[in-house]
């Protein structure tokens, strides 16, 4: 049974970690990775530079995509979280949030076919530039020690529950925060491409078997690739929302004042 | 664009933040008094599995009375 | 016995799919009651949101216990 399924040679069946890898392109520093983060900056900062050139009050097609990514975040992400303080990080909510869709999207563009962020290391980058900043804009604002305070101790409590709360909160606010940022947007892109290696791949692992049911049989898993390609555009989407919400959550939760 | 009239004040929570933290609170306390309640259980030679079991019950009633006092107040 | 196919790898990963099969209905059955309840009376959201996070707390709770005792138990 197996041996007719694994009859097709030179497929990477199944599909595993070392298919997130392809090989280098010029020595140990140029990877697929680096030109498509390079490809993505460079994408943004042209986009940016050329609606925003020539700014008119009747806004042209361009400026008026530019100027709705910039409204959806400001007004649903920087000012629903953070309040009237938000608009301040707007400008940067909405470059993270344009990077991370951009970047996201690589997994699904013909040619590119994987994410950068579906390796650990961008979303972890990504997480840390969020937790410095959440960190020194709280200790900014309330200086170090009422912030750890503020943080750390709830107010109100009889004292022997401190005992018990105390490290919960350390936890939360220190560790669980920025992993559970940067693993989110790693593990949904890592999934994603993962499902979508089983479907194609399987696909051809099916077609090249000498069975004709097991070859009519692939187009089952060739639908299920595309259908499950227009749900990566979704989780791109989605993911990208989420880490830039939960941002600007935290950096509001640190600005707020104790009640 | 217009003023939405569900607006909330900004002290108040909102959703995705609320669920973040209650998640967020949940996995810290259960994970650390866990971690704790095995260490206790080690060094006192209780029974397999008494001590973490003790252990993440404790987190998980302190996290919950957190998320209580933080979230819903 | 011949070996068709095997599988490697720790049963306590099948253990925690198992585990949060409850907790997953639980949850979706606290936000439908949530939603429920707030779009019939929508001047009640904010009081039914306190037994709205102590639902959701006290279920998620149960499905973090299976992903804590599958990385501790072995």
């Amino acid at each position: 049974m197996s041996g007719q399924l694994v009859a097709a040679e030179g497929l990477p069946w199944p599909p595993s970690v070392g298919d997130f890898y392809p090989p280098d392109l010029a020595g140990p520093w140029v990877t697929k990775f680096t030109l498509m983060v390079w490809l993505a900056v460079g994408l943004l900062i042209v986009f940016f530079m050329a609606t925003y050139r020539n700014p008119k009050l009747v806004p042209s097609k361009g400026q008026w995509m530019a100027e709705s990514v910039y409204g959806l975040v400001r007004d649903n992400i920087a000012r629903e979280q953070m309040g009237r303080d938000g608009i301040r990080f707007a400008p940067y909510f909405t470059v993270l949030f344009c990077f991370i869709v951009v970047t996201n999207l690589f997994g699904i563009v013909p040619g590119l076919q994987i994410s950068p962020n579906s390796h650990i290391a961008f979303p972890i980058v990504l997480a840390l530039i969020s937790y410095v900043m959440y960190l020194y804009i709280g200790a900014r604002k309330h200086g170090l020690g009422r912030y750890l305070k503020q943080s750390l101790i709830l107010p109100g409590v009889p004292w022997p529950m401190h005992f018990l709360l105390i490290p919960i909160e350390f936890l939360q606010t220190f560790v669980v925060r920025p992993v559970t940022l940067a693993v989110r947007l790693f593990a949904n892109m890592f999934a994603g491409h993962l499902i979508l290696l089983v479907f194609t791949v399987g696909g051809f692992v099916m077609l090249a078997s000498d069975n004709i049911f097991i070859q009519i049989s692939s187009v089952a898993a060739f639908v299920m690739a595309i259908l499950m390609a227009f749900f990566e555009v979704l989780v791109a989407l989605l993911q990208a929302y989420v880490f830039v919400t939960l941002t600007a959550n935290y950096i509001g939760s640190s600005l707020a004042d104790e009640h | 664009m217009a003023d939405n009239p569900h607006r909330r004040s900004p002290d108040e929570h909102s959703s995705e933040g609320v669920a973040g933290a209650v998640l967020g609170y949940l996995l810290a306390g259960i994970v650390v008094w866990g971690f704790l309640g095995w260490l206790a259980g080690e060094f006192l030679g209780l029974p397999t599995g008494v001590g973490i079991a003790v252990g993440m019950m404790l987190g998980a009633a302190g996290a919950i009375y957190l998320i209580m006092k933080r979230l819903s107040a | 016995m011949d070996v068709l196919a095997a599988i490697n790898g720790n049963v306590n990963t099948i253990g925690y799919g198992l585990a949060a099969i409850g907790p997953g209905i639980g949850v979706a059955l606290v936000f439908a009651a949530y939603i429920n309840s707030s779009a019939r009376q929508p001047e009640s959201a904010g009081y039914n949101r306190t037994w709205l996070v102590l639902g959701f707390a006290l279920v998620e709770a149960l499905a973090l216990f299976g992903l804590v005792l599958a990385f501790a138990v072995n």
